[in-house]
């Protein structure tokens, strides 16, 4: 087994994730490349990582987790870094959405929940070391129309970063948020044109934000940010300070 | 492994955790860990990964539910040492 420490970055394969696995590798991290449906995004990049590994898993589903952490264990045998990355979004008003749209985005938390649970139990309080940190999104702060359960999943994540740093005191296993604002991504895409333009007026930066841009605040808080702990750092170009 | 050993590795991982020391002097199989030996909740995993770094035994969640007392751990680590 390799001496490098190991980062796992969920849902790696595309956006952000995927921005957040290549700079970790940069900073020299041994990377977890998990996806669930983005294999092909997946095997392209786990070709251009060293060392890399790749982990298919929908965290949804607890007897996949589980046997995510056997994975990891048998291939890295730890987790120094967790990035929890994986997202699932719905667009639609709250009236025109059903309940089962609703459940199938509100599932993240509790996946996002379980596989941390999991990462600490099998690996960083071992070592008593390690980070996790968590993407979040500014809309769990402003609010936006359109995603209500992932606006709240998404300020869930930030409540759930507070109350976990503070459940690890004593422990050298730190727990940030980012919270990024409008970002490039497969994700972004999908907003309708006036959307767009409505979202560009209430960035001061007057452009949207690159995947690469959120990944080097996540690459400061797994390397350096030594003093940095139960906080959501905003990325977002000005549109809102927290 | 004999049962007085895995005793004896229990109440020693226990030790460094206890804030009741009398109770820890009186330590039997029915000793309630958190209600008797006033083990922090939140440390109760540390407890758990040292059982299974001292025994080389993995303790699943739905295990660690199970166990409450002194006796309860020396059980569930007996039958998975086999």
């Amino acid at each position: 087994m390799s001496d490098l420490p190991v980062a796992l970055v969920t849902g790696a394969g595309t956006g952000i994730g995927s921005a957040c696995a290549r700079r970790l590798a940069d900073e020299g991290y041994r990377v977890g490349v998990h996806y669930r449906s983005s294999g092909a995004k997946a095997e392209q990049l786990l070709s251009e990582l060293p060392g890399a590994f790749g982990l298919q898993a929908d965290l949804t589903r607890e007897e996949e987790v589980d046997a995510l952490i056997k994975q990891i264990k048998a291939e890295a045998g730890q987790v120094d870094v967790l990035v929890n990355n994986a997202g699932y979004n719905v667009n639609a008003p709250m009236l025109a959405m059903n309940l089962e749209q609703y459940d199938a985005v509100a599932a993240m938390a509790r996946a996002t929940w379980y596989l941390s649970k999991g990462v600490l139990r099998r690996f960083m309080l071992r070592k008593n070391t390690g980070r996790i940190i968590n993407i979040s999104s500014v809309v769990g702060h402003t609010g936006n129309p359109g995603q209500i359960p992932y606006t709240m999943v998404k300020a869930g994540l930030d409540a759930f970063t507070k109350s976990l740093a503070q459940e690890l005191a004593g422990r050298e296993i730190l727990v940030n948020a980012v919270a990024p604002g409008f970002i490039q991504t497969e994700m972004t895409e999908d907003l309708p044109g006036e959307v767009k333009e409505s979202i560009l007026g209430k960035i001061p930066q007057g452009r949207m934000g690159t995947a690469d841009e959120v990944a080097d605040v996540v690459a400061f808080l797994a390397t350096r940010g030594h003093y940095v702990n139960g906080s959501v750092l905003h990325v977002n170009g000005g549109m809102y300070g927290g | 492994m004999e049962q007085s050993a895995v005793m004896e590795g229990v109440v020693k991982i226990l030790t460094p955790w206890v804030k009741n020391e009398d109770a820890l002097q009186a330590v039997g199989m029915e000793t309630n860990i958190l209600d008797d030996l006033k083990v922090n909740s939140a440390r109760l995993v540390d407890v758990v990964i040292a059982f299974e770094d001292e025994f080389d035994i993995e303790i699943d969640d739905e295990d660690v539910d199970t166990v409450n007392t002194v006796g309860d751990a020396v059980k569930l680590i007996s039958e998975k040492l086999g």
